[in-house]
């Protein structure tokens, strides 16, 4: 019992989770590629989760981070044939730097204030996304390869690999950042920004912290995107991707870690299986309107989200045991 | 001249639909303190029922509107009854979340009721344009630009003049403090939701002779909406619709001196420098959070 509640197992099981569809034979591409969506995704959702979760800020800009990274590691490795470890660096510093700069504003900032701002930053991003098309090529996009490690070319199933890896890596470094004093003082932050001065908590170090990891996992998340699709477009990192990274870090659970994983499973497999459902996939717009009434009903009845869920079963089980016990004697 | 004053037109006349939007997302902001992400798709929603009374029910243009504004006013109604205020222990970020999924519901819905194709809608009045010492105006924008004046002003009327403006007001200062003063809060909230749905309704219905209807007629002018609330600043009701105006006439000012591709990135990153400087925006009053 006590080794199932170590987090670090959990985070090892649910990458060999993740890593199911490549061991198992037989298992279809698509497949694969769902998976892959929802890796990239909550690898993005742990960075959104962070700022948001934790430290209580709201960014709707960081799908245009997403997509500068994306941009740039295709850019270096296709045209500048830089190795793939030195692009991801620099891939992943521009939104760090970028994500600092508004980190700086948002200590200005309030809640809806901070939202609209970096919305408007990042419509102003994906406008550039569309029109300096020597480095994007507009509206056509940019295309990239599968990255090589170490001299090893990675296939599809490889990179996939890898993607899995990184997340699970990342989990584990969000696990120690918010059991560390940085996390509690960004949570202290989130409940009262004024009893967190008071006690010493220097907000604006803080805010600039929780921007600056949440870019970058936005950047990396977007590097995973760009080698395992092998292209990017200005059509995918829109307001609505930052909206979406938002909800499913509310529907999985904010403040967790497993939240953003859960969320991101949910929110990309739910559309799917409806998609592949017999009549409800064959009428268009169907599943799209299943998977907001379900969005609703789990925003309603847990609150707190997806991952709480199996806890309230426990929960509710014991308390039914223990009634029956009382009843015995 | 003549062309700077051409532009200005054209900008008031985009204006106006942003500022009918963002009323209606700031009514609900103040009353409800959630920021309704679904005001563009519900305003989309709502032209294609328009469309439908008209095409289907032979409703005339007059008739078909107000009848479309109407059923705005109940969904909106509906909403905020059964989602909304369906029960008290769920956050105001959980709130977003779920008109973040009444989003998907009525993108979904909207094909699956009438039909995936583009549909044209005709404008309010098809005569030809005046020509006002060089400049040209249609009717139609005229009546645009009218209507919205007519509509803020009565709205504003009734928000500083009246008794239920008052309830508004206080509902927006404080909700607690408002229900020991006897007001129906919740009543309030409803109405905010009610009324914020048809002007979404009202300005896609304008919108959509000049994009036809769409599931994304809405989007540029919902982002615009959400931008001008935060220019003027959400804690007023002016503020908003004058920031409307302002985002309406300098798009189209920076579009024609300027550059056509850059004009919405340049317009973006004067507000956002401009939010930096001013954190409440044009008009908005900090509010200081006592301990």
């Amino acid at each position: 019992m006590r080794l199932i509640r170590n987090k670090y197992l959990q985070y090892l099981l649910v990458g060999v989770a993740f890593l199911l569809p490549v061991l198992l034979r037989g298992v279809p591409t698509a497949t694969v590629t769902l998976a892959a969506s929802m890796v990239y995704t909550a690898i993005a959702g742990l960075g959104i989760n962070v700022l948001l979760g934790y430290s209580g800020q709201i960014s709707l800009g960081h799908a245009a981070f997403m997509g500068l990274s994306a941009y740039l590691s295709a850019y270096l490795t296709k045209q500048l044939e830089l190795p793939f470890i030195l692009s991801v660096l620099i891939a992943v510093a521009a939104p760090l730097l970028i994500g600092l700069i508004l980190g700086a504003i948002a200590v200005r900032l309030e809640g809806f204030y901070l939202a609209i701002a970096t919305l408007g930053f990042g419509e102003i991003l994906r406008q550039l996304f569309i029109e300096m098309d020597w480095f994007t090529g507009g509206f056509s996009g940019a295309s990239a390869t599968y990255p090589t490690i170490f001299g090893q070319t990675l296939t599809k199933n490889g990179m996939y690999t890898f993607m899995v890896c990184l997340l699970v890596v990342l989990m584990m470094l969000v696990h120690n950042l918010v059991h560390s004093s940085t996390g509690r003082a960004m949570i202290a932050m989130k409940s009262s920004r004024s009893a967190a001065m008071a006690m010493g908590v220097n907000v604006f170090q803080y805010k600039l912290i929780s921007f600056a990891i949440s870019s970058v996992f936005a950047g990396l998340a977007g590097v995973c995107y760009v080698h395992f699709f092998r292209h990017v477009d200005p059509t995918v990192w829109t307001a609505g991707l930052s909206l979406n990274l938002i909800a499913l870090v509310v529907i999985g659970g904010a403040a967790t870690v497993g939240g953003a994983v859960v969320g991101a499973v949910v929110m990309h497999g739910l559309p799917e299986l409806m998609k592949e459902m017999p009549i409800i996939g064959e009428i268009p717009g169907l599943p799209l309107l299943i998977v907001g009434i379900l969005m609703i009903i789990i925003l309603i009845f847990y609150p707190r989200g997806l991952i709480f869920v199996p806890r309230g079963i426990i929960d509710s089980i014991k308390k039914r045991f223990g009634n029956a016990k009382k009843g015995e004697v | 001249m003549v062309e700077f004053f051409q532009q200005v037109v054209g900008g008031i006349e985009t204006g106006s639909m942003y500022a009918l939007a963002s009323m209606g997302l700031v009514l609900i902001f103040q009353t409800a303190k959630i920021i309704n992400f679904s005001q563009g798709t519900l305003g989309m929603f709502m032209a294609y029922v328009c469309t439908g009374l008209i095409l289907e029910l032979q409703m005339p243009m007059w008739a078909a509107v107000p009848a479309a504004m109407g059923i705005a006013m109940l969904l909106g109604a509906l909403i905020d009854h059964f989602l909304m205020n369906s029960k008290q222990n769920i956050t105001n970020l959980s709130r977003e979340m779920i008109t973040l999924a009444l989003i998907m519901i009525f993108q979904g819905l909207a094909p699956m009721l009438f039909g995936a194709n583009e549909t044209p809608f005709s404008k309010f009045i098809s005569a030809s344009a005046l020509d006002i010492g060089g400049v040209k105006i249609l009717p139609n924008s005229l009546l645009i630009i009218g209507i919205t004046c007519a509509i803020m002003a009565t709205l504003f009327i009734i928000l500083e003049k009246t008794t239920l403006g008052v309830a508004v007001r206080a509902t927006a200062s404080n909700p607690q403090t408002a229900r020991l003063q006897g007001i129906p809060v919740k009543l309030v909230t409803l109405g905010s939701w009610a009324v914020a749905t048809a002007l979404g309704c009202l300005a896609a219905v304008m919108v959509a002779p000049l994009k036809n209807v769409t599931v994304s007629m809405m989007d540029s002018i919902h982002l615009n909406s959400f931008i001008a609330a935060v220019l003027g600043g959400f804690s007023t009701f002016y503020g908003p619709v004058v920031a409307s105006f302002i985002i309406g006439i300098a798009n189209n000012l920076l579009g024609y001196y300027v550059s056509t591709k850059w004009s919405l990135p340049m317009l973006y990153a004067l507000i956002l420098l401009f939010i930096v400087l001013r954190p409440n925006g044009l008009f908005g009053k900090k509010i200081v959070k006592k301990v």
